[in-house]
């Protein structure tokens, strides 16, 4: 998920698709999120931003290429803030039994052996 | 994306879980997420994702200041709170939600945790 502004997002996109292709990743998909008023004023590259656009690229890539693809969108003066996250549905849903009531009187009293 | 929701059963006070149950529909329409209370028993089963999660996440963090609640006050168990610190303080730095404020967009929705400010 990046954060970019001006009017030259297509050009920018492009410099980084092919960027991530370079490096093995296989992109699938590329999502714009909207333009909007940052959260809270964000400073990168000596500019102070206050409105960006979202976009969010799901791509396939070898876990070595992360360190990569952050270091080269870190130097790209239009990318406000870069992040690589892992995709959050191929992670496993564990169930939570919520919180299991423990029996308070055993742990009064330690029941280590004392000489 | 559709995320799973499975509800538990509750135990406990039954007026207070059904006002909670009418009152946690989320104004989202994507999300419909609906935690049940019973006591201190928080039976939530979710993944909780990233992004399109802030009506979520924003009900865990003070409209005034921007603080994560507690466990004492959010009455989660240990994973899920772990999961909803990590993904608040993931989604704040991103930069999709603000640090020390609440998104006035999400002030109105139903209280899920036990807070009490002094009026």
């Amino acid at each position: 998920m990046k954060t970019k502004k001006q009017p030259e997002t297509a050009a920018a996109l492009k410099r980084t698709v092919e960027a991530l292709m370079d490096r093995g990743a296989i992109v699938r998909n590329l999502e714009n999120l909207g333009d909007r008023t940052l959260p809270y004023k964000i400073s990168s590259h000596s500019q102070r931003h206050s409105r960006g656009g979202y976009f969010l690229v799901d791509f396939y890539a070898p876990a070595t290429a992360v360190e990569s693809i952050m270091e080269h969108l870190s130097r790209d003066i239009d990318v406000i803030r870069p992040n690589v996250v892992k995709h959050p549905l191929t992670q496993e849903v564990k169930e939570c039994e919520g919180i299991v009531p423990v029996p308070l009187e055993e742990k009064l009293y330690s029941t280590k052996k004392r000489k | 994306m559709a995320t799973l929701v499975a509800i538990c059963g509750d135990l406990g006070r039954k007026k207070l879980t059904h006002f909670v149950k009418a009152a946690l529909c989320l104004p989202d329409p994507g999300t419909h997420v609906v935690l049940w209370r019973s006591r201190s028993q928080y039976k939530y089963t979710k993944q909780v994702a990233g992004n399109e999660d802030l009506p979520l996440l924003s009900q865990f963090i003070s409209p005034f200041t921007g603080c994560i609640y507690g466990r004492h006050v959010t009455g989660l168990c240990g994973k899920k709170q772990k999961e909803i610190t990590n993904a608040t303080k993931r989604v704040q730095i991103m930069g999709f939600m603000p640090v020390t404020y609440k998104d006035p967009a999400y002030l109105k929705d139903p209280k899920v945790c036990n807070i009490k400010y002094r009026e």
